[in-house]
């Protein structure tokens, strides 16, 4: 059982809601001091409901709970304005940032960094045109905010890495120097990207993701991620592309 | 202490709907036994009836006896205008409260990525060839003021103005009747971006 834990006003962001019995929401948050925490936020739903229309995910708030079980109730709530407002494709990144977050972090374990990295990203998803980078950015920060940091500056044997290499890539171990491109192998233009990321991603965005997407495989379980799925699926019916990836028909292992 | 078990099942099958815990069951049972028995004769035909008879439009998905419900089948309604809801309740209360003339698409919930809820589930699917048809003239989305609500709607915009089919939303601001002073913040920002010109 968890010890009896109280909170005042802690910044937070809604991950995921669903609804609990008539009136009720289960909310998962991500707050800046107690990292994921599970909330109820009883009788909301009701139409004079206090917070009615305030929880909603992938918003910042100021949080208030108490309780000792794994859900704890919520006691407050307080919208930080201005509100953070995405719309399309920003707001289906926001959607895959935040399931991200779900499965990579425990609950109730503390990680400013992570709040930090999540935060940034949805401000950043508002105003930026290239959702990738911000994307890729975000994964790079999530992996180093959870320990899972990639060795982006030397080879498993100590070497810098080139930009004309060839390296072969392991999620737990990091590079090693190959003498030739093959499938699964990755470029040392495409490291030397990662460590500088920002708008340096663009010319490798696809074998960034790809790379990113395998680092992260082993800290996400066997369940494939849900919202990459459904963004394919929505992906599809479109007749133009959207410019984001993360819902791109292209598969996810192409060389 | 210890019910009939007949009474027992009641008391328990009576607790699957919504906002009916064990004392309000109870109280359900008892009165059906007690004062209304041929009430209860009526609930439990209409029951098994409805459950039998009673499936989804094909075209709305909206619930219904026939392959096409009342409104599809109409031909003093409008099939050009379309109006987009969340679920069936929806289009009661537009039914019942607006003079709204044209067909409807229900969706039975609306997206939400991390729960895997996209347009396979949504129905939107097999309501693409009906817009890339022709069909359809207008499409009027009227689902919910969250932020899924929105993610649904703008997704659905974007397929049909793709498609040469245009597009409104349903406004969202000051209740009527309302006075600024009780409004939210959430809605009056939305009133004041949404303002139209007089």
């Amino acid at each position: 059982m968890t010890a009896a834990t109280q909170a005042e006003s802690e910044p937070a962001i809604i991950l995921h809601r669903r609804d609990y019995r008539d009136s009720s929401l289960l909310l998962d948050v991500f707050s800046r001091d107690h990292g994921r925490v599970g909330l109820v936020a009883k009788g909301v739903k009701k139409p004079r409901a206090r917070w009615r229309g305030q929880l909603e995910p992938l918003r910042l708030l100021q949080l208030g709970w108490r309780g000792r079980s794994d859900l704890k109730t919520l006691t407050q709530a307080d919208p930080v304005l201005p509100a953070l407002t995405l719309r399309g494709v920003a707001l289906y990144a926001g959607f895959y940032a935040a399931e991200l977050v779900l499965r990579m972090t425990p609950r109730e374990d503390p990680n400013p960094d992570v709040f930090r990295a999540l935060l940034e990203t949805l401000h950043a998803l508002g105003s930026s045109p290239d959702i990738n980078i911000k994307l890729r950015t975000f994964e790079l920060s999530l992996l180093d905010a959870c320990g899972y940091g990639l060795p982006l500056h030397e080879t498993q044997a100590g070497n810098a890495i080139r930009a004309d290499g060839w390296y072969s890539f392991d999620p737990i171990a990091g590079f090693s120097e190959v003498d030739e491109p093959a499938p699964g192998r990755v470029s040392g233009r495409v490291i030397l990207a990662l460590q500088t990321a920002g708008a340096g991603l663009a010319p490798v965005r696809r074998e960034a993701r790809e790379l990113l997407a395998r680092a992260l495989q082993p800290h996400l379980g066997a369940r494939p991620l849900q919202s990459a799925i459904t963004l394919r699926a929505m992906q599809k019916l479109r007749r133009t592309s959207t410019g984001s990836e993360e819902g791109g028909q292209e598969p996810r292992d192409r060389h | 202490m210890q019910f009939a078990p007949g009474l027992e099942r009641l008391i328990d099958a009576l607790r699957c709907l919504p906002g009916v815990g064990a004392k309000t069951a109870q109280r359900m049972a008892f009165h059906l036994l007690q004062r209304d028995r041929e009430g209860g004769q009526r609930l439990a035909e209409a029951v098994a009836h409805a459950l039998e008879h009673i499936g989804r439009c094909q075209r709305c998905r909206m619930f219904s006896e026939e392959a096409l419900c009342g409104i599809c089948q109409s031909s003093r309604r409008d099939g050009a205008l379309l109006c987009v809801v969340e679920s069936p309740a929806d289009v009661l209360a537009i039914e019942q409260n607006t003079d709204y003339a044209g067909h409807y698409f229900v969706l039975l919930g609306r997206l939400s990525p991390i729960d895997g809820v996209g347009p396979d589930e949504l129905g939107i699917t097999d309501l693409v060839p009906r817009l890339d048809a022709g069909e359809v003239r207008e499409i009027i989305l009227a689902t919910g003021s969250t932020v899924e609500g929105e993610a649904t709607a703008q997704f659905l915009a974007d397929l049909a103005r793709e498609r040469n089919v245009s597009v409104s939303r349903i406004a969202h601001g000051v209740p009527m009747g309302g006075e600024l002073e009780y409004v939210d913040a959430g809605t009056l920002t939305q009133a004041f971006t949404g303002r139209t010109r007089l």
